[in-house]
């Protein structure tokens, strides 16, 4: 079996940052990522053969970048890309990571865990959302990112996160069609958070990305609507049109023909491995659902386990790279290599950037959400709640109503199915929970999520039977 | 509050009572700590294995005449089984097209005809088949297997579905279902049943009762301490693995004479694989903790490649999550259902194939509340077998 010092799952900026400050110490690390290239989402690389002018040309995009290109020289990491983390596994000496690779499923025995698994687009549970062209908008942005591909021909974008103006954008510039773009909080919104949050002002540079990513949208005619939000989706076998509503009311205002509507109403983190591994987690309706509890050195509750980026609350790349630091010192601290003192001194610019940066996260998600009482809105009888298991939302509601004692999310998952199929819950967990506290709302918070189960992605019985165990290596 | 009867745990055991009682007209209170449903009952695989079980079969000449009474007990849980769905007035994914208990060597096709003797015995339908009469039925199986019991009654139902439609039949004849309360005394005064509990607020309450049911599972020792008794019920942990959707093929209940080994598909497609591999108990200060067992990869990698090795085609199949449930068991490995002599009123009903028989073992046990006597004994499965340990509890 092989083995490291640091097993650093995720190649994205709190991973790559992470990665680089523990080799510098001294550290063996691997780093683990299901992509074929590092980057995260934030860098979705365009493949090794590819060649793609101007490939994230935004200055937004400059530390990252210089990060990503530091890491390409770094001597004592190894990068184990194309590879999935199926679980981890705690003993009283280390932690065992089970990994399916391209070569079959694998072993890593690692001394300690960083988990930087980051996040993915949050789904939205209504009329028509399984219809083959509704897609989540950070979805549409990797294709653009990576290979400059228009996923679409005409796009309508619905949700109240504002990464819609930027793939909006990227998606004018590389020459599809913008129909609207759609938010459903009213404008108000934006100029009120604006005028009372001078931490916005501090970031001119994201500010400005924004602005003229607006600017661009304008004055090529796009309709940038608010207090709206895409009610249905319609087609036949396919996604042909819209219906937009009144993001108070859901009172049907127009139509729209598109062949692909975004999703856009804010992230997910990746918590399953956190949840598999037994870290113990923390909901927010707005940061990122199940988010891991850390102490100031990105220590999780779990020894020898670490936490990094959207894991801890959905806060962007800036904030994940600088927690990525703190986890890589504090994994050398740990470790013996580096003396507390060091530690805390080698810390502190990285803190010194944080402080403004969360309160900027803390706008920026405060702003992007949509609140319960749209999401659950959206939700009609008929909408799918579970793709995987194919449960409708009048299916759940139904069960709610005859089993006045079920009242956690477990239980209910194993009365509804919600949550059993491939994805363990994935798309479904947060809309659950949406559900589960409407029709509950005398529910005790505090409630466990979903137990995400070995292996977090599923992998054939012939992999995982064919790894060897322990003794006969 | 003063009720007939107050059962201890959410799980098949304690709604089935529940019900049971409440059907015979006992005002009933049931207290279960978490959800109900969450413990084993609802973790399990769901088979209804009328055969028995390899673990039995090893201990055959041990277990003498209680091996026989288990066998006639199992045609009343068939019976029971049969009406189920109607009874309870729910759908609950029933399937009982039979049963195949594989053999792979002589001595384990010797071990198949003398476990087929016993049964036949007792007046269970087995049939040995050959090599070719099992892949016959089953064409999936490997030619390393050389022959299976067939049971026809045998099967599956769903576990995330039974006791749920258990509680909600209790609460319609107008018990009362309390979750999230955990039992913190039980004490006898004044010739009732005291109970005391907290619910997750802090809130505490109080019941009165002549009848009490500790139906805790694998806690029943804790429960039973309670009381001042030692009801000897270990917690073990158990893995259980599942597959993606796949198009039916497998269409009995697979288990293996020889090898832990349980494989069955369930109505929605999943192969669902298990066979009593174990898990690890969590383990807090020396005591058994709450929270859920881990799993161990090598259990879990045996447990597939024995699994692989009598079904090759289920190789490509993605296994979508393992879990591990924990069950209970008694030092004999029969169950605990009856009442205590030593303590009047307190009635257990834990261990031993809870989920196939649990339906029956909680009628039988509620007929032996409100008549004193059930329809079948239950005799063998007395908690007074254990009396000696409670002969210096005072």
């Amino acid at each position: 079996m092989a083995r490291t010092d640091l097993a650093i799952v995720g190649a994205g900026p709190a991973g790559m940052a992470a990665a680089r400050v523990a080799t510098a110490h001294g550290l063996a690390v691997t780093v683990i990522d299901e992509q074929p290239r590092a980057g995260g989402q934030i860098l979705r690389q365009p493949p090794a053969s590819f060649r793609v002018d101007r490939w994230l040309a935004d200055r937004i995009y400059r530390p990252q970048q210089s990060l990503l290109q530091q890491c390409a020289g770094l001597d004592g990491v190894r990068w184990q890309h194309a590879t999935t983390v199926l679980g981890s596994e705690l003993t009283g000496d280390g932690i065992t990571l089970s990994l399916n690779t391209p070569g079959g499923v694998d072993e890593l025995r690692a001394e300690r865990l960083l988990l930087a698994t980051g996040c993915h687009d949050m789904p939205v549970t209504f009329p028509g959302s399984t219809l083959p062209g509704v897609m989540a908008t950070g979805g549409i942005q990797a294709f653009v990112k990576s290979q400059q591909i228009v996923p679409g021909e005409r796009f309508v974008f619905s949700g109240s996160h504002p990464l819609q103006l930027i793939v909006a954008d990227q998606i004018l510039q590389a020459g599809g069609e913008v129909a609207a773009v759609l938010f459903s909080q009213p404008r108000s919104l934006f100029w009120r958070l604006l005028r009372q949050s001078p931490v916005l002002l501090r970031y001119p540079a994201k500010l400005l990305y924004f602005t003229r990513a607006c600017a661009r949208l304008m004055r090529r005619g796009v309709a940038i609507q608010f207090g709206r939000v895409a009610s249905s989706a319609h087609g036949e076998g396919r996604l042909q049109r819209v219906e937009i509503a009144d993001s108070g009311t859901l009172e049907a205002r127009d139509t729209i023909a598109c062949d692909r509507l975004g999703i856009g109403f804010g992230f997910l983190s990746n918590s399953q491995l956190a949840s598999q591994a037994g870290l113990e987690c923390h909901w927010s309706d707005s940061a990122g659902g199940w988010l891991a509890r850390t102490d100031e050195w990105m220590r999780g509750s779990l020894p020898g386990v670490y936490v990094a980026g959207e894991l801890t609350g959905i806060g962007g790349a800036d904030v994940s790279q600088r927690e990525g630091e703190i986890a890589g010192l504090a994994a050398a601290m740990d470790a013996g290599v580096l003396a507390p003192g060091v530690a805390a001194e080698r810390a502190r610019p990285a803190r010194r950037a944080l402080r403004p940066l969360y309160r900027f996260a803390d706008v920026l998600s405060a702003m992007s959400h949509p609140g319960a009482a749209l999401l659950r809105a959206l939700m009609t009888r008929e909408s799918t709640l579970c793709k995987c298991e194919e449960v409708t939302v009048g299916t759940v509601r139904a069960l709610l109503d005859e089993n006045p004692f079920t009242a956690d999310l477990n239980a209910l998952k194993l009365q509804s199915r919600c949550g059993m199929g491939m994805c363990q819950g994935r798309y479904c967990q947060y809309q659950l929970r949406t559900l589960l506290h409407s029709q509950r709302p005398d529910l005790a918070t505090g409630d466990d999520g979903f137990q995400a189960r070995f292996p977090v992605k599923p992998v054939s019985i012939g992999a995982l039977a064919t790894t060897p165990t322990p003794e006969e290596q | 509050m003063h009720c007939d009867a107050l059962v201890i745990g959410g799980g098949l055991a304690g709604c089935a009572t529940a019900c049971y009682l409440a059907e015979a007209g006992l005002s009933v209170v049931l207290l279960e700590r978490g959800e109900i449903n969450r413990g084993a009952s609802g973790q399990n695989a769901g088979s209804l294995h009328f055969q028995l079980e390899h673990r039995l079969i090893h201990h055959a000449d041990a277990l003498g005449e209680e091996l026989q009474h288990y066998v006639a007990l199992t045609r009343v849980a068939i019976d029971h089984w049969r009406n189920i769905e109607s009874e309870l007035g729910s759908e609950l994914e029933l399937a009982m097209h039979g049963g195949l208990m594989l053999a792979e060597t002589d001595d384990e096709i010797a071990l198949l005809e003398r476990k087929a003797g016993i049964e036949r015995g007792q007046g269970l339908e087995v049939e040995l088949l050959d090599a070719d009469e099992t892949r016959a039925r089953a064409p999936y199986l490997s030619p390393q297997v050389r022959g299976a019991l067939y049971c026809p009654h045998e099967g599956h139902c769903n576990p995330r579905l039974l006791t749920p439609a258990y509680a909600r039949k209790a609460a319609r004849l107008g018990a009362e279902i309390v979750t999230h309360c955990t039992v913190g005394e039980t004490r006898r005064q004044g010739g009732q049943w005291q109970v005391r509990g907290e619910d997750s607020r802090g809130t505490r309450r109080e019941w009165r009762a002549s009848v009490l049911v500790n139906a805790a599972g694998a806690w029943t020792m804790d429960i039973g301490r309670m009381a001042n008794l030692h009801l000897p019920v270990f917690p073990i942990g158990l893995l259980m693995n599942a597959t993606e959707r796949a198009a039916p093929f497998i269409h009995h209940l697979i288990q293996h004479v020889g090898r832990r080994l349980s494989m069955k598909q369930v109505d929605d497609g999943n192969v669902l694989i298990g066979g009593g591999w174990s898990a690890r108990l969590p383990q807090q200060l020396g005591q058994w903790g709450a929270g859920r067992a881990a799993i161990d990869m090598t259990a879990l990698r045996n447990n597939l490649r024995t699994a692989l090795a009598v079904a090759p085609g289920i190789e490509p199949l993605k296994i979508l999550r393992s879990w591990t449930g924990i069950t209970g068991i008694t030092p004999d490995q029969l169950p605990l259902i009856g009442a205590v002599s030593r303590a009047p009123g307190y009635f257990v009903a834990a261990g031993g194939s809870g989920f196939t028989y649990g339906p029956t073992y909680a009628r039988l046990l509620s007929e032996l509340i409100t008549r004193g006597e059930p329809s079948h004994s239950l005799a063998p499965y007395s908690p007074d077998r254990f009396a000696h340990m409670n002969m210096f509890m005072g």
